[in-house]
């Protein structure tokens, strides 16, 4: 009897607690659409952060913002990581049958993105924008795909007070690869860290425009070959290499991505070579007069990487959400929105357009660096973008690291990566 | 109350409905304790068998990028695993690793353990704290202060190098290092973990027992080999399982402090299993590698359980 009676004590229990816990999800529901008006469109946004600085604060601002203009649509923002992350959680909830609607991804996800299926074009909206042309070309079969939202280039930064000190003109940054060492080397004797180049998570990025300038492209724009081990590639490796064993200009070993603007930011290095999106927080950190220049040239010309996200419409969604995702693009890359985030972070406006607007000139001319990016453009060389994206970054950057600890010598781990990259991408084209 | 509801009840018990209604009555426990039991059973057969069964036969089949099976793959997916450049070296990887960090962590726990257990005034509370503070914070946290710590020049570490006059060095920056990180946060982490089950094998000694030894064998010569060692080992087996195991599942501070880099140095096994799927599309190879480490590290744990079973030792 008293067993009958304990369990019964326990049943009762038990449907007390679920339906405690159902009623506080009813509750809980009915909050939240309490909260947004009843009639509203629903759309979730995933994005990455990939430089430095407080971004997904500025970003959440910017939503909220839309949010209030446009009251019968609301778009949940979500962070997302990284740029890799940000792939694969779009990847994973694709799997999931739960897409976010609206995501923005690395540019050169594309050729993955389309073998997901995941995707939809946006030829009109590309078409009727105005976006700087570099950030759209080429088409990728066929299409437009992404609207470009954070768009950067690499730059060098330089810390013009101590250039002065080490008795160098601050007035430009170094020209040549040469000059890049002899400033390297006065910095050096003036008590700095020379240079320093981020070479941890993707290492290709900074390296791809040494590999052009020194003649050819990591890749050709067809999402299946790549030329990590040709002659040029191994110039600029080598000379990376030399940089920090030979010069003597930079530490040995990787350095990461995310700290290193700290060093540049506390007068610790004289020169980084970074992401042009992580201006706006350098200019914020820094109290000391910042310099920024192009990539310096090899022989004949400059040249640089363009890197950074697109926004891009998720295939499959229902009219509403649709139409709704659409308005958000739009929106979100529209020049006023574009000069805003641009002057928040440095990145480029996908637009001319946006360097029109009357605060935008204004900030221009109190930060005549923030010019520097979009002047760069015209020697912008596309960034490396292959199918199988995050697999063939991670044996390139892998290769790069390798010779830069001097485990392998910069010939032998491009000629391996070329190998191992061949592999892959057979293994794509038999399907 | 109770009591005469009962006593009606019996009263009654004769006319055929009311042996149906004792019979449900009968019944009436089981059903409920098996219904509670539903909720658990229900979870661990959508969170754990049925990913469980479709890993395994995924790993036979062909998976596109999308995650969608095209097709039988045979062993497909197995050989081209292990004629992964990468994978090998993942598997060097996690071994070294394995192998440092279970040996250190067994070292320390053991003598820690002995320390504790010795003399009282060791097991004083700051110390306590001190030691098993580590075990309570979660990895990720964990991985994140380290990787603060360590940042080259700015971190602790390196200020406090530079205190001692020696220079800084970039910790996670080269593969030796930032393994060998690793390996010293597992054993910070897990050493003070194994010390509380060494101790509690230590302290499974008899009051009386622990009189004779001290009174036999003052110096201890004979009743490490003869009477401790024997009483923790099924501990020592356990805790060398358990440790080997965490090991091997290790992903997070992989995550957090170096991503498997720099050069895939600190590629461990569990990262790559997530790299494979996630970042690399490649399914049917992620399904085979977990059917791999799910039949290994099954087959650790069973080895555990029956050598704690044969070696328990028992006082009576």
């Amino acid at each position: 009897m008293k067993r009958i009676f304990s369990s019964l004590l326990a049943g009762v229990f038990l449907l007390t607690a679920l339906t405690g816990c159902g009623t506080a999800a009813t509750s809980a529901n009915a909050g939240k659409a309490a909260a947004t008006s009843a009639k509203s469109v629903q759309l979730t946004y995933y994005y990455p952060v990939g430089v430095s600085g407080p971004l997904a604060t500025i970003m959440t601002n910017m939503v909220n913002q839309f949010n209030q203009s446009h009251p019968d649509i609301h778009v949940n923002p979500v962070f997302s990581g990284t740029y890799p992350q940000t792939l694969a959680k779009v990847e994973t909830s694709i799997q999931g049958g739960n897409p976010p609607d609206v995501a923005v991804l690395n540019h050169t996800a594309i050729f993955d993105l389309l073998r997901l299926d995941a995707i939809e074009p946006l030829d009109d909206v590309v078409t009727e924008g105005d976006y700087y042309p570099q950030f759209t070309e080429p088409k990728v079969q066929d299409h437009f795909w992404g609207v470009p939202f954070q768009r950067s280039t690499v730059v060098l930064y330089y810390n013009k007070d101590a250039f002065k000190k080490a008795g160098l003109d601050p007035s430009h940054g170094p020209r040549t690869w040469a000059e890049l060492v002899s400033d390297g080397q006065a910095l050096e004797k003036a008590g700095l860290t020379g240079i320093e180049i981020p070479s941890d998570g993707t290492t290709y990025w900074q390296f791809g425009p040494f590999a052009t300038e020194a003649g050819q492209n990591l890749a050709s724009n067809d999402g299946i070959h790549v030329n990590f081990n040709s002659p040029a590639a191994k110039t600029a490796l080598n000379f990376w290499v030399d940089l920090s064993h030979k010069y003597k200009i930079e530490p040995t070993g990787i350095l990461p991505w995310n700290t290193l603007p700290d060093d540049f930011e506390k007068g610790k290095t004289g020169m980084i070579i970074h992401s042009s999106g992580s201006l706006g927080t350098i200019l914020k950190k820094a109290d000391f007069s910042v310099g920024v220049s192009f990539l310096p040239k090899d022989k004949s010309q400059y040249l640089t990487s363009m890197g950074g996200g697109d926004i891009y419409l998720m295939k499959g969604l229902p009219k509403d959400r649709h139409d709704a995702a659409l308005t958000f693009i739009k929106w979100m890359t529209a020049p006023e929105q574009q000069a805003s985030w641009s002057m928040n972070t440095g990145y480029i406006a996908s637009t001319p357009k946006a360097y029109d607007l009357p605060e935008m000139k204004a900030y221009v001319s109190k930060n005549p660096q923030a010019l520097v990016a979009p002047e760069q453009l015209r020697y912008a060389q596309p960034e490396l973008s292959t199918y199988q994206l995050n697999q063939i970054y991670d044996v390139i950057d892998a290769a790069l690291q390798s010779a830069l600890d001097g485990h392998a010598t910069a010939d032998q781990a491009l000629d391996n990566a070329q190998a191992s990259a061949e592999k892959i991408l057979a293994g794509v084209q038999k399907g | 109350m109770e009591d005469s509801w009962v006593a009606k009840e019996e009263g009654s018990a004769y006319t055929r409905g009311s042996m149906v209604r004792t019979k449900l009555q009968a019944a009436f426990p089981h059903l409920v304790r098996y219904g509670l039991l539903l909720l658990p059973l229900s979870v661990v057969l959508t969170f754990i068998v049925i990913p469980l069964v479709r890993t395994v036969w995924e790993s036979f089949l062909a998976i596109n990028a999308r995650g969608l099976a095209t097709g039988p793959a045979g062993l497909k997916n197995y050989r081209e695993l292990f004629a992964s450049h990468l994978f090998r070296l993942v598997l060097r990887n996690t071994l070294l690793y394995a192998v440092l960090s279970v040996i250190l962590c067994l070292v320390i726990a053991f003598f820690l353990s002995l320390l504790l257990n010795q003399k009282r005034n060791f097991s004083s509370r700051p110390l306590l704290i001190g030691l098993f503070s580590p075990t309570v914070i979660p990895m990720i946290a964990a991985a994140s202060v380290w990787q603060y710590f360590l940042a080259p020049r700015f971190g602790l570490v390196d200020r406090m190098l530079s205190f001692l006059g020696l220079g800084h060095e970039n910790w996670l920056g080269h593969p030796g290092t930032a393994l060998g990180v690793l390996v010293l946060l597992f054993v910070w982490k897990y050493a003070p973990y194994f010390t509380l089950f060494l101790l509690a094998g230590l302290q499974s000694i008899p009051p009386e027992v622990r009189e004779a030894l001290r009174t036999e064998d003052p110096h201890h010569l004979y009743s490490f080999r003869k009477v401790i060692l024997p009483v923790i080992a099924p501990m020592i087996s356990f805790v060398t399982v358990m440790s080997v195991v965490y090991a091997l599942e290790t992903v997070d501070p992989v995550y957090v402090l170096t991503q498997g880099g720099p050069n895939n140095g600190t590629n461990l096994i569990m990262y790559y299993l997530y790299n494979l799927g996630f970042n690399y599309f490649s399914w049917g190879m992620a399904a085979a590698l977990s059917t791999l480490l799910m039949a290994g590290l099954s087959a650790l744990s069973a080895f555990a359980l029956i050598t704690l079973e044969r070696r328990t030792f028992h006082w009576q």
